[in-house]
């Protein structure tokens, strides 16, 4: 059983470690796109977003 | 004719009135340029050094939203304010033509505004703190450019200059103060007195403040001045206005706040709270108003949430992505140490299989660590079975146990051990090495004769005669020196009776005996010609062809020739000199004498020869031939002889004619002996398939190791045995143990018997066979024996134990079963049952499994829940009993050869203990251990804390 469990240790966690790594990529993948469509829905309720440095440098006279 | 203002400026236009006097596009006639001219009539109070003061600075003011200020003068009363035309439309225009203004244009706009707002009502004029208020917030004063952009206009000079008289008021936009209403925090909403009068009232646009006196006491009297707060309310009253298409109520209490369906709740907010009619609830700045309306991205709670989302998740994942590679780095650190154990593991198994003992503990400890852990894991089983293997706990038998390993500088020549068996010698190249033989310890080194034939024997514990480098040497072990020096050689004889020394050098043509004490010649002897047999490079290898031996009294010296010549010369007489052989084909021979008898092999190309002289009569007393080698020892404890596998004791029956006879000593079965050692009370021989045993004086076999190697050089003692290889230079040193300690039983060892069993109650042993039974009490003696009837047809035999009652269960093919009674071997029951399956299958249930086992495969395990399939246990063995102790199993098998043995097994069927001879478990934890030599023997099951304290301590 210790045996078996140095394996499951280690065969499990490569196993954890790739499945957190590809769902969080899947994630990030859907969260990217949601968060594109948000940003693009707020820019069209409050307008462009605010680049406060560069406002300043573009107002000053 | 156009009109000209201050000689300067052409009104081109009235663009626009409004409450504090009339807007006029002009030109200026000198720049070339349009400008607004406002035109205000209201009085004004600064005294014109202050006011020329002020109209410096304002002219200063340059932003992108608010107009440039150019001039200021006043002519005919009229104060006139010049400033920059802005090309456009008041954002009230398309309000009143009911059009409303997308929500992203409005918050535009509104930074632009407040972005106008935060640099006027900075400090960064004139007098700190004061900024200037704008005052009159509308969107009538937002004019919009071509470029999309807002310009706020309507610039107030007068306020700008604190004129106290000159407030706009546009009802809807302008704050409470604007009205003397003081909501603030510490005026609790009371109504209080404005200081002033009246304003100007102005078209729609603007009210006419009330004035009002104080009729109570109660009230607060307290100047209001509208200041940034309240452009905030009128920068909120607008956005209000340009989103919803509806002025805000004048009242700020009464306005109703935008709708959170309809606009963005951020939005809402905002405004909201620009509008509060408590001024300290507002935005204190336009700074302030103008970071909300620019991070409104950022405060939206569906980004908020979109972006916790991202987080948590980041976290989530990242918590198991980390937990994933700790677990794999875990993993693979457990698997790495298990590796390494298991490695050392088979390092004990090897070197215990060398003869190495110590070395063998000492690599089995290695794999048992103290503790497991999450980093450190659990021992593997295969370590235990290395320790327990390596420390003998379950080898109950008496016999020789290999006890350690003691390497040679080099392979050796020879090996002798002295006559009590306390010291023994090993030649090797090119030195002769004296040990003690319970230590090992290295008492003497001496310089040998740079040849493989260099002898060296023990004429007594102290002292050794040797081939020594400066002659034949005979040392004092004890004195550490030597006692005498002779010529030089290589091969030496001693007599019995340690007196002389007969010693040749190589191949040389004579021999000298010398006295064994003093080292005096006692007679040298020429060989006539004739030379012991030698090898071509005798460095490295002696054949040990030749027969070279003194007698008893070391009067007559037996030897061997290159010409197959075997000659018994008398060492003081040449007159008495027996000729067995002058010339032969054998070439290889060995013997020695034993009385006054010589016994002798001869071997060559052809059939071995054995015979025998009978050196008083000077006649031959016969012998024999065999296709296979002999191998012959003689001295004064026997003559012994081995070929093929047998190994006899040869005597000599003394009559009226000498008869020759054998006794036999050892047998091995299935392998050509190749050497063989006579001790005390037992036979060491060595087999050519790299096998070894041990034969105890009834010609039983002790013990037996596989080791595949072929041990050239055997030595025996009273308790010690030696073997040693020509081409290992690691000597295998064995020790005589005895488990008296554990004897349970003594019974005859030559009652033949399959089993042994010990009743319930302990009180008795039975020993079993098809053919019948003996019960034996306690102290070895004999209850009862019986005979079974028709053993051929017996199809089983259990031993039943249950309770306090014990029985012996016999089956036959017919179905007859008989029980007896394991107290007195009387028949206790007799029933006739089906018959039964010829398979022979038996199930037995632990905690934890069902064991099936029949007769022709491996006992197949399964889970007892599940049913499935979890192992095979011993695959050429019968498996007759298993035995759950605690969390271990013992499990009984008899092997194809009919031994017994039990295997100790963990709860995953993992071999923890080998356990030979086992016959019986008695209380669920001592084991019975069986033994040909008629010894019933028990332990206990060791711990694997015990087995590491044993290891530790050995």
């Amino acid at each position: 059983m210790g045996l078996l469990m140095n394996e499951m240790l280690f065969y499990g966690g490569i196993a954890l470690a790739a499945a957190a790594l590809l769902a969080g990529l899947i994630f990030f993948c859907i969260s990217q796109v949601i968060g594109t469509r948000l940003m693009a829905q707020l820019d069209s309720e409050y307008g462009p977003r605010v680049d406060e440095k560069k406002q300043k440098k573009t107002k000053k006279r | 004719m156009s009109e000209i203002i201050a000689s300067t400026y052409e009104i081109v236009a009235r663009i626009g009135a409004g409450g504090g006097g009339v807007v006029y596009l002009a030109n200026h006639l000198r720049l070339g340029k349009r400008v607004v001219l406002k035109a205000d009539k209201r009085k004004i109070t600064t005294r014109p050094e202050l006011l020329r003061r002020e109209v410096d600075i304002l002219k200063d003011l340059s932003h992108p939203y608010i107009p440039q200020v150019y001039d200021f003068f006043v002519e005919n009363d009229v104060v006139y304010t010049v400033m920059d035309y802005i090309e456009g439309e008041s954002l009230d225009n398309p309000l009143k033509r009911g059009e409303r203004y997308p929500q992203a244009q409005v918050i535009k706009w509104a930074r632009q505004l407040l972005e106008a707002l935060q640099y006027l009502h900075s400090p960064i004029h004139g007098n700190p703190p004061k900024g200037y208020v704008h005052s009159d917030i509308k969107p009538a004063n937002l004019m919009r450019r071509p470029n999309n952009d807002i310009c706020l206009i309507d610039f107030n000079i007068a306020l700008a200059l604190g004129e106290e008289n000159v407030i706009g008021c546009s009802a809807g936009y302008a704050s409470p103060e604007h009205y003397g209403l003081d909501f603030s925090t510490d005026g609790a909403g009371t109504a209080t007195i404005a200081r002033g009068t009246d304003t100007v009232a102005r078209g729609d646009e603007t009210v006419t403040l009330a004035v009002n006196s104080s009729s109570s006491s109660s009230m607060r009297k307290r100047a209001v001045l509208p200041d940034v707060r309240s452009d905030i309310y009128s920068v909120g009253a607008t956005l209000y206005h340009l989103l919803s298409g509806q002025r805000p109520s004048r009242s700020a209490l009464e306005v109703v706040p935008l709708s959170t369906q309809e606009f963005s709740p951020q939005i809402v907010h905002i405004i909201s709270k620009s509008m509060n009619p408590n001024p300290d609830l507002r935005y204190q700045t336009a700074e302030e108003m103008l970071y909300d309306l620019n991070h409104l991205h950022e405060n939206d709670p569906r980004l908020i949430k979109w972006k916790k989302g991202r987080h948590v998740a980041a976290g989530a994942f990242g918590a198991f992505l980390v937990a994933g590679v700790a677990c794999a780095f875990l993993g693979l650190r457990r698997m790495q140490i298990s590796e390494s154990w298991l490695k050392m593991a088979e390092y004990s198994r090897t070197a215990l299989s060398e003869g190495d003992t110590v070395a063998a503990i000492d690599y089995a400890l290695q794999a048992i660590p103290e503790k497991s852990s999450l980093f450190v894991p659990p021992y593997p089983a295969e370590a235990q079975l290395a320790l327990t293997d390596a420390l003998g706990v379950y080898d109950l038998s008496d016999g020789f146990k290999t006890d350690r390993a003691l390497e040679l500088p080099a392979a050796p020549f020879k090996l002798a051990a002295s006559p009590q068996g306390s010291r023994f010698a090993a030649v090797y190249a090119f030195e002769a090495a004296v040990f003690e033989m319970e230590d090992q310890e290295k008492i003497a080194s001496l310089p040998i004769q740079e040849s493989a034939l260099s002898d060296c024997l023990f004429v007594d514990e102290d002292r050794i005669v040797y081939a020594g480098a400066d002659g034949v040497s005979v040392y004092d072990l004890e004195k550490g020196e030597a006692v005498w020096t002779g010529e030089a050689a290589t091969t030496l004889a001693l007599s019995a009776d340690a007196s002389r020394v007969a010693a040749v050098d190589r191949d040389a043509e004579r021999v000298v005996v010398y006295q064994a004490s003093d080292g005096q010649v006692v007679a040298e002897r020429s060989f006539d010609g004739k030379h012991l047999p030698v090898a071509a490079n005798d460095i490295f290898a002696d054949p040990e062809d030749a027969l070279f031996a003194l007698n008893a009294d070391g009067t007559l010296l037996a030897a061997s020739f290159s010409d197959g010549a075997l000659m018994i010369l008398d060492v003081e007489d040449p007159e008495g000199d027996m000729i067995l052989f002058d010339e032969s084909q054998y070439r290889h021979f060995e013997g020695g004498f034993c009385g006054k008898y010589l016994a002798f092999a001869a071997g060559g190309t052809g059939d071995a020869l054995f015979g025998m002289v009978d050196t008083m009569e000077a006649s031959y007393l016969g012998g024999f031939e065999s296709q296979d080698a002999f191998h012959l020892k003689a001295g004064e404890d026997g003559i012994y002889l081995a070929t093929g596998s047998l190994l006899e004791r040869v005597e000599v029956k003394e009559g009226a004619e000498a008869q020759i006879e054998e006794q036999e000593l050892a047998y091995a079965e299935n392998a050509y002996l190749t050497g063989f050692a006579i001790g005390q009370d037992y036979i060491l021989t060595s087999m050519e398939d790299g096998s070894f045993a041990f034969y105890d004086s009834g010609a039983h076999l002790s013990s037996l190791e596989a080791v595949d190697v072929a041990y050239d050089f055997l030595e025996i003692t009273a308790d010690h045995a030696i073997l040693g290889s020509r081409n290992d230079p690691v000597l295998r040193l064995m020790k005589l143990e005895g488990h008296e300690d554990a004897q349970l039983l003594k019974y005859d060892a030559r009652y033949v018997h399959d089993e042994a069993r010990i009743s319930a109650d302990g009180k008795t042993a039975m020993l079993f066979s098809n053919f019948g039974f003996r019960i034996y009490d306690m102290d070895g003696s004999l209850v009862t024996e019986v005979e079974i009837p028709d053993p051929d047809t017996i199809y089983d035999q259990q031993f039943r134990k249950e309770d306090d009652e014990s029985y012996l269960e016999v089956i036959w093919y017919d179905g007859t079963v008989r029980c007896y009674s394991a107290q007195d071997g009387t028949v206790v029951s007799e029933e006739t049952r089906e018959a039964p399956d010829k398979d022979l299958e038996e199930e037995f249930t632990t905690d934890r499994y069902r064991i099936a086992s029949s007769l022709h495969d491996a006992p197949q395990v399964y889970d007892l829940k599940s049913g499935k399939f979890v192992a095979s246990l011993e695959a050429d063995s019968y498996l007759t009993y298993v035995t759950q102790v605690g969390e271990y199993l013992i499990t009984e098998y008899i092997s194809t050869s009919g031994d017994r043995y039990g295997i100790l097994l963990d709860e995953d069927l993992q071999k923890l203990a080998y356990l030979p001879n086992l016959c019986d478990v008695m209380d669920g934890e001592t084991l019975v251990f069986d033994y040909e030599s008629g010894n019933l023997r028990q332990s206990r099951l060791y711990s694997i804390r015990e087995l590491v304290t044993l290891g530790e301590k050995y």
